[in-house]
């Protein structure tokens, strides 16, 4: 079943289905591709942004963006 | 007060840091505003989304 | 196989590892200039590699050249050859960190695109291992067409075989496109390229693939920065080539990025491979805590905590050294030289203000020694990710908190950092509030008014009183700029939520030699630049407070009921000669209106002093006092304020509340010639730094007042 990051709420390894959104470019080019492998590390202390593993290295998304990734257990 | 060697060159540097510092605080800026920036980015440049 | 100049560009990823390559190629042999009309670093360098003087230029770190900020922009601009200064690049050394090599690869691939030889270092080797990733450089030439070279910069061998490699390039060019657009993709871009690009803009025809790529994908095109005609036509010819994609089934935001993805993986999944490890790295455990929801903003106020500590007590040992070798200096001198004027500009004015001067450098170290410390370890990332969510609710933004906390060491390069920041609104923000943030030129008087005024009682075995207000100073500055910040969030219109995509780099032991290289050149940025001011202003200084010349009447016992009222018995010649002065006149003209602040007419002139630079204010109370003083000895400007007492009441003229009142003007009041001009120049207009000025320095005084008020009446 497909979520969006935003909505998850606990570490864990997901696939990306999908990234939509108005603004993906920059998502799309730091290596946020459909198919590849994400890794929720943990959020931030008031619950954003997140932290994300991807293609081996980490990144900080704001909600805004976790909202435009659609991923998949 | 009489002028000797010492007042001569007192008034000297007097007269090189009043020279250097209209030139950083006054002449300087004038030729820097006058040379319009074009690569500047300010609120009407979009290269911020 | 070249044996002509080259101009070399390096460019890459930020933390790559560019700037260790540049310094490692050019050693002293570099200069780092600003690009004209904006305040974005460009190094300079020169190296000579197999007999050959090439000319090396290290770009600002980009992700992609479809720019999304400023420094993407400025590294695009410079590979295509848009600046008159600057020729397009002969070479462009692509630098990837081979630990990441997928998304690094994506810049690869498009500046392999625009006409230029390529060669790629695949950097951070080492590192590579270490992970347990292994990778063939060959494989990868192959797949990529150029030429690879796999390097650890760190490693004096691996930069002799990368200059072996460059001197041995054929400089060939890579096949454009390798990547391979498909077809409705391709089709588009030669629409666009032909209809528009090539009749109606003056984009170099190397570079006019990535441009119709990148309007492809932005859909329209954002105040370029080339000049073209025919807007409309280019904006329809763009909806024409979107739609030509949109036909094609691909989306014209992500059919270009897809595609090279898919071709780095075809490349890099032979090529490289990855032992998979189990136990988690390094990194992960330092995150594990560092960025805790409740471990890491407590970690993250420790820290500062620490710092500010450790620079006001470490320091002490060197400020009183420096202290003491120009009063010595300064005695000596004046015993030296005949007696006459120059004598008396030399000691009171050049020593004495060079000497209030000098005598900051080693808190200015420290500080910048931690601040280089924290960014070249990855901390400052970590600090960004733990505050955004706190740095939201206020208006400001994650990546506000690098800018604001270099807006401790000084407000300039702070308010330069802030092009880091993609939105406007958070930009402008992040600026008009970064002054509160108390910079190194605030030390200064900070460190006087305490270590005059506040007692050093002993806290819980290791702080002492003094640290814990110094403490309190910068605490109070991070305040006021959040309320600052709060309340221009309400001002502004709300925008949507700005993108936050930050990379937090794997934790590294930052290069000393960088750290240490990059700490003295802030040291002696601060010697030479403020340095050469306020030995300026103190020289005028000595002279207005030595003009004109007036002589005590002369006293005797029968004509002692005549004197007026600013005439004191008690008083000195030299005190009655400064009160007199232009200066002294001038600063009686301003201090009713700083009065209630607690302030007397001698730090009013210090006050106007201190907009050329705030340190100055010291340098000024120094000569004003070393004026004033009695021939002799000279003793320290602390001492000198805790004795001064007024000549009319008897009273000391520093009372606790004065002293607490000036430094909050201090904290609060806009006193800095160079940060308005600045904001200025980086907001491209005299509305902001005029609203900065204005609502900064009423803040200032009135809290001032109130403090002063308060404290006197206690
Ligand atoms: N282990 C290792 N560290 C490196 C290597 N190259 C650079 N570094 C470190 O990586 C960090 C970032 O390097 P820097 O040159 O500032 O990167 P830039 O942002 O691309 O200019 C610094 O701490 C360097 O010391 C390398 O090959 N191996």
């Amino acid at each position: 079943m497909a979520v969006f990051l935003s909505e998850i709420k606990s570490p864990g390894l997901f696939l990306v289905k999908n990234i939509q959104g108005s603004d993906t470019t920059r998502l799309l080019e730091m290596g946020i591709t459909p198919g590849i492998k994400l890794e929720v590390i943990r959020r931030a202390p008031l619950g954003f942004p997140v932290e994300i593993k991807i293609r081996g290295y980490l990144l900080s998304l704001r909600e805004s963006e976790a909202k435009c990734i659609e991923v998949e257990e | 007060m009489e002028f000797d060697f010492q007042t001569g060159v007192a008034f000297g540097m007097l007269a090189i840091v009043l020279v250097y510092l209209t030139n950083r605080f006054v002449l300087t800026p004038i030729r820097r505003s006058k040379t319009s920036p074009d690569h500047n980015c300010g609120p009407d440049c979009k290269c911020e989304h | 196989m070249s044996k002509e100049p080259l101009t070399i560009a390096l460019v890459g990823n930020p933390n790559t590892g560019k700037s260790t390559i540049f310094n490692a190629l050019t050693g002293l042999r570099q200069k780092i200039a600003n690009y004209p009309g904006i305040t974005v670093e460009q190094k300079v360098g020169t190296s000579i590699i197999g007999g050959v003087l090439h000319k090396i230029i290290d770009l600002p770190g980009a992700y992609s050249l479809n720019y999304k900020k400023l420094d993407e922009r400025i590294a695009y601009e410079t590979l295509i050859g848009s600046y008159e200064h600057e020729e397009i690049p002969d070479l462009a050394l692509v630098v990837v960190d081979s630990s990441n090599l997928d998304r690094n690869l994506y810049l690869a691939t498009q500046v392999m695109d625009l006409g230029i030889p390529v060669m790629l270092i695949l950097n951070m080797s080492d590192v590579a291992k270490g992970k347990g990733i292994s990778i063939n450089p060959d494989l990868i030439s192959n797949s990529l067409g150029v030429p690879v070279v796999a390097i650890s910069a760190k490693n004096k061998s691996d930069i002799d075989q990368l200059k072996q490699k460059i001197s041995e390039s054929d400089l060939e060019v890579p096949e454009p496109l390798k990547w391979g657009p498909d077809d409705s993709l391709k089709e588009a871009m030669n629409l666009l390229i032909n209809e528009w690009i090539k009749p109606y803009t003056n984009i170099p025809e190397s570079a006019r693939s990535i441009e119709a790529l990148r309007l492809i994908s932005e859909g329209e095109f954002n105040n370029a920065f080339y000049q073209f005609e025919k807007e409309e036509k280019g904006k329809s010819t763009i909806k024409k080539a979107r739609e030509l994609v949109e036909k094609g089934g691909g989306n014209p935001m992500a059919t270009e990025v897809l595609s090279r993805y898919n071709f780095i993986g075809e490349c890099t999944s032979n090529a490289s491979s990855i032992t998979s490890q189990t136990k988690a790295s390094l990194t992960d455990r330092i995150d594990a805590v560092v960025t805790h929801k409740v471990a890491g903003p407590v970690i993250f106020t420790l820290v500062l905590l620490f710092m500010f500590q450790a620079i006001f007590s470490w320091a002490t040992p060197f400020m009183d050294m420096i202290d003491l070798l120009f009063v010595e200096g300064g005695n000596w001198v004046a015993n030296t030289l005949p007696e006459g004027m120059l004598n008396d500009l030399l000691v009171d004015g050049v020593i004495a203000g060079l000497g209030g001067v000098v005598i900051f450098l080693p808190q200015i170290l420290f500080l910048f020694f931690f601040i280089y410390v924290l960014e070249g370890t990855g901390y400052m990332a970590r600090a960004a990710f733990v505050m955004d969510g706190f740095m939201t609710k206020v208006g400001l933004h994650g990546r506000s908190v690098v800018p604001l906390m270099s807006g401790f060491a000084c407000a300039i390069p702070g308010i330069m950092a802030t092009r880091t920041i993609e939105n406007w609104r958070d930009r402008i923000i992040t600026i008009m509030v970064l002054p509160f943030m108390a910079c190194s030129a605030r030390l200064p008087v900070y460190a006087l008014m305490i270590a005059a005024f506040i007692p050093s009682t002993t806290i819980l075995g290791i702080f002492t009183l003094q640290g814990i207000t110094f403490f309190g100073l910068y605490i109070f500055g991070i305040v006021m700029a959040v309320l600052a910040a709060f309340v221009m969030k309400r001002i502004f219109p709300t925008g949507q939520q700005t993108p936050f995509i930050m990379e937090l780099p794997a934790y590294k032991m930052p290069k000393w030699s960088v750290v240490f290289q990059n700490t003295a050149e802030r040291g002696k940025v601060f010697i030479t630049e403020a340095g050469k001011i306020i030995v300026a202003i103190s020289i005028v200084l000595w002279f207005l407070a030595s003009f004109p010349k007036t002589e005590m009447p002369v006293l005797t016992q029968t004509d002692n009921t005549e004197y007026n009222s600013s005439f004191d018995v008690t008083e000195n010649p030299e005190s009655y000669q400064l009160r007199h002065s232009f200066a002294g006149q001038f600063g009686k003209i301003i201090e009713p209106v700083i009065e209630p602040l607690g302030f007397d007419w001698k730090i009013g002139i210090g006050l106007i002093t201190s907009f050329a630079a705030r340190e100055v204010m010291v340098g000024t109370l120094n000569t004003i006092y070393s004026i004033e003083e009695e021939d002799g000895e000279s003793s320290t400007l602390k001492e000198k304020l805790i004795n001064d007492v007024n000549p009319e009441t008897g009273q000391p003229v520093y009372s606790i509340a004065t002293a607490i009142s000036l430094m909050i003007f201090f904290a609060l009041a806009m006193q800095c010639m160079s940060t308005i001009a600045i904001v200025k120049r980086e907001t491209n207009s005299w509305k902001w730094p005029t609203a900065m000025f204005v609502y900064m320095t009423a803040l200032a005084y009135l809290s001032s007042f109130i403090a002063f008020q308060i404290g006197s009446n206690l």
